[in-house]
């Protein structure tokens, strides 16, 4: 036993590593598994909050060790007041920038029917930012899985989204980009249907509208309303692309989000429940 | 007591990965500084270390993803296994030769993911994804000679 232990010990751990993997892949998302990942989010999560906020107040910091270090004695003080007017002039821009985006999404929050809040974007996920992301607020605000996570971006407001995992203080939003999110899209011109999918990138795979639907390319895509998660008349995206699918009984296409998900800053949550 | 390092500096990537790093995404990708901790620490110190610690690592990111619980924790098991097999293969000093490294295993690394991913869940392999894996790998590589800073500061050379 010792003599293959010592000199297959390497390729016996790896054979039980992996094999302990693949019992975690195949385990159906039981309360063990979920408690793992509670774990880490628990581990993770003020962290995560801290560093954003860090990251709001200093996002200049590198910048301004780098300049400081080069800066000749007798300017440091010139300089120094020429960088804080600086940066308060470039603060100045960011709040302005907030401002217009948050007046929108309050804007909209007034008119909509549902109930809803504000959120900060805290965090995505490790390995592609396309997939999901976290905001500041959970279920001590009243945040329930299923909710319809919105944003304001370029002048319009588009859908983000839905909250797929809630935690004390925040939360996780399946973005509609994520290959694993598929919705019903309505042409917002000629009323025709498709379903649009994520792609894990900055792009909506759109299948199943009918040969005969009129659709082109720079039509607006709204949700349909079907489906049960998401409200009807939400901007999802633009057509830029139209051809045959394959079998030949459906039309496919590609979309750009209204929103990109690598720029949030800022979500409006809806709550489904009417005013 | 390296071991407590190596745990921070995964708690300390992964917390870069899901905020920094947002704001270096092109085309999705972001650097995988577990990835990069994991070949470095299994060229220094052989294929169990890199193993191990490969499989805590991918469980740590596969704990903060949405994803299949175990995939991540195969891949970079499997990518500390096999870069263990450099150790003392190659020269600790050379950094181009090291960001090559890096650079190759990451695609490796990433291909593995995706294989694994299409095998277990409902995932489809997009062109697209080949771009992110390829600007990740040169993520990665860029920023392999800090790493290898860090793991020559948690290993210093034996005299």
């Amino acid at each position: 036993m010792s003599y293959w232990w010592i000199k297959y010990k390497e390729s016996i751990v790896l054979i039980f590593l992996v094999a302990l993997c693949l019992v975690l892949i195949g385990s159906p998302f039981n309360q063990q598994v979920q408690s793992v990942r509670t774990f880490f989010y628990y581990l993770l999560s003020p962290s995560q909050k801290v560093s954003f906020e860090m990251l709001q107040d200093n996002s200049r910091l590198a910048q301004n060790i780098l300049s400081l270090i080069n800066l000749r004695e007798e300017n440091l003080n010139l300089q120094e007041e020429n960088y804080r007017l600086k940066s308060e002039i470039q603060q100045s821009r960011e709040a302005l920038a907030e401002n217009e985006r948050l007046k929108a999404l309050l804007a909209y929050k007034k008119e909509s029917v549902y109930y809803s809040q504000l959120a900060r974007v805290i965090g995505s996920e490790p390995e592609n930012c396309y997939t999901s992301i976290w905001v500041n607020k959970g279920r001590e605000d009243g945040i329930i899985a299923n909710m319809v996570v919105l944003a304001y971006q370029r002048g319009s407001i588009g859908l983000v989204g839905r909250i797929v995992e809630v935690l004390p203080q925040s939360s996780r939003v399946l973005l509609i980009t994520d290959q694993e999110s598929e919705l019903r899209v309505l042409n917002e011109r000629t009323r025709y249907e498709g379903v649009a999918q994520g792609e894990n990138y900055f792009s909506l795979r759109l299948r199943y509208f009918l040969n005969e639907a009129d659709i082109k390319s720079g039509d607006i895509l709204v949700t349909s309303g079907k489906g049960g998660i998401f409200p009807s008349g939400l901007k999802v995206g633009k057509l830029v692309d139209i051809f045959q699918e394959e079998d030949k009984l459906f039309k496919g296409g590609v979309a750009v989000p209204e929103i990109n998900p690598g720029l949030l800053e800022e979500v409006l949550i809806l709550n489904t429940v009417r005013k | 007591m390296p071991v407590i390092y190596i745990f921070l500096s995964f708690l300390i990537s992964l917390l870069l990965e899901t905020t920094l790093f947002n704001r270096l995404a092109i085309y999705g990708a972001k650097p995988d500084f577990v990835l990069i901790l994991v070949v470095l620490v299994a060229v220094k110190k052989g294929s169990m270390t890199g193993q191990l610690y490969g499989f805590i690592g991918g469980l740590m990111q596969d704990g903060l993803s949405y994803g299949v619980l175990g995939v991540q924790a195969m891949v970079k098991t499997i990518t500390g296994f096999g870069s263990g097999y450099l150790k003392n293969k190659l020269e600790e000093n050379s950094l181009l030769l090291i960001m090559i490294l890096v650079f190759l295993i990451t695609i490796f690394s990433g291909f593995l993911g995706a294989l694994a991913r299409a095998f277990f869940t409902s995932y489809i392999f997009l062109s697209h994804e080949a771009v992110r894996i390829v600007i990740s790998a040169g993520y990665n590589a860029l920023l392999s000679p800090l790493v290898a800073l860090v793991v020559k500061k948690i290993y210093p050379a034996n005299k």
